[in-house]
């Protein structure tokens, strides 16, 4: 996973930062970051969050009550995140479904994947979760993390939409 | 025991324009036939949920009072909810459980534990700093209008019996014309 930003911290260019990615977050005035912890986010990005007010971090017990809490918060018109890891997305499917795609609500998740060596492993899990690597950065509000080609159709859009993110971009966090 | 209806009629006194109530199943069709409201929001999409967009609202519209009107079987499929609310603090979530040990909407089964479990149990080690259980319905007209006035959030467990037979038209609850004038109402005020 890359963007355009450049490196700091002697990182090559090129490589997505949890730095980056908060910076993007507060750009696109997130207000709540609604989280259970994931191995692949943990460091770089829950761990600053838990330790800034703005946005304001949220911990669940289970990532099925994320997607109500940021329904709620959607029809008030606050945005939030829904930081989670692929095991808590594909538990949730039914709250996905139903709250999320059914209605159609603007809800953003930023899903850790688990870093598989096998490349067929790596595949089966993005299948398991129907994304391919053509949609993997899908964000609503036009956040700059997205990829500049397809941004315009996202910033227009107000469907719920995921974006996974692997360990291996976050590698300097 | 009471009956919800009942109980439901006793509350609805106490709603004001500005309270955003979100009822569930067979609560939900009782409610919105005593209180129909735009402010109702009824569509949690999947079960046990309501609690969870009741956080979502209360944090988001820290000045308008969330009543949520759990079910037992709902509740006991989003447990963490409990300690998530408390954690989170919202002064204006108040969370009703309407207790009548069955998955009324579902044929009638029982809840698993259904003369064992103790949601006012559950509500006080979870942290809530207010629990209340009701199964009288004079002493419940006496004390809810107190419970809403204090500050959030506020665990009540109403021991129910059903309101009888239903007619229920999900559209009533799912349709997209209920999330748009629930919004609306929402962003008017």
């Amino acid at each position: 996973m890359q963007d355009s930003m450049s490196a700091d911290n002697g990182k090559p260019d090129g490589v997505l930062r949890g730095s980056s990615i908060i910076a993007e977050i507060k750009a696109s005035r997130i207000e709540f970051v609604v989280s259970l912890p994931d191995i692949t986010t943990s460091e770089g990005l829950l761990r600053p969050l838990s330790q800034s007010t703005i946005p304001r971090l949220i911990r669940v017990c289970k990532e099925d009550e994320g997607v109500g809490i940021c329904a709620g918060l959607s029809y008030t018109e606050r945005r939030s995140l829904l930081l989670i890891q692929q095991t808590g997305l594909l538990d949730s499917i039914n709250a996905v479904r139903g709250v999320a795609v059914e209605y159609a609500l603007p809800i953003c998740m930023m899903v850790g994947l688990l870093q598989k060596k096998n490349p067929a492993s790596r595949r089966r899990n993005r299948d398991a979760m129907a994304c391919g690597s053509s949609s993997l950065f899908l964000m609503p509000w036009g956040s700059r993390i997205t990829r500049s080609k397809r941004r315009p159709t996202w910033e227009r859009s107000n469907r719920p939409s995921t974006m996974p993110m692997h360990k291996a971009g976050l590698w300097c966090c | 025991m009471m009956k919800r209806d009942e109980c439901l009629k006793v509350l609805a006194r106490h709603i004001t324009g500005a309270d955003i109530v979100l009822p569930v199943y067979s609560a939900a069709f009782d409610w919105i036939d005593i209180r129909p409201h735009p402010l109702n929001y009824l569509s949690h999409g999947a079960m046990g949920l309501a609690s969870s967009h009741a956080l979502g609202l209360a944090l988001g519209r820290p000045d308008r009072r969330i009543i949520v009107l759990d079910g037992d079987g709902s509740l006991l499929m989003n447990l963490g909810s409990l300690v998530t609310i408390v954690a989170a603090a919202p002064r204006n979530l108040y969370h009703l459980v309407c207790q009548n040990g069955t998955y009324e909407a579902n044929g009638g089964h029982p809840i698993p534990g259904r003369d064992l479990v103790d949601f006012c149990g559950f509500a006080r080690s979870a942290g809530y700093p207010t629990v209340r259980e009701f199964s009288d319905l004079k002493i419940f007209e006496q004390r809810i209008g107190g419970l809403l006035s204090e500050v959030g959030p506020v665990f009540v467990d109403l021991k129910i019996s059903s309101s009888g037979p239903q007619e229920r038209d999900y559209s009533r609850l799912h349709g997209p014309h209920v999330r748009k004038a629930f919004r609306e109402a929402l962003a008017a005020g």
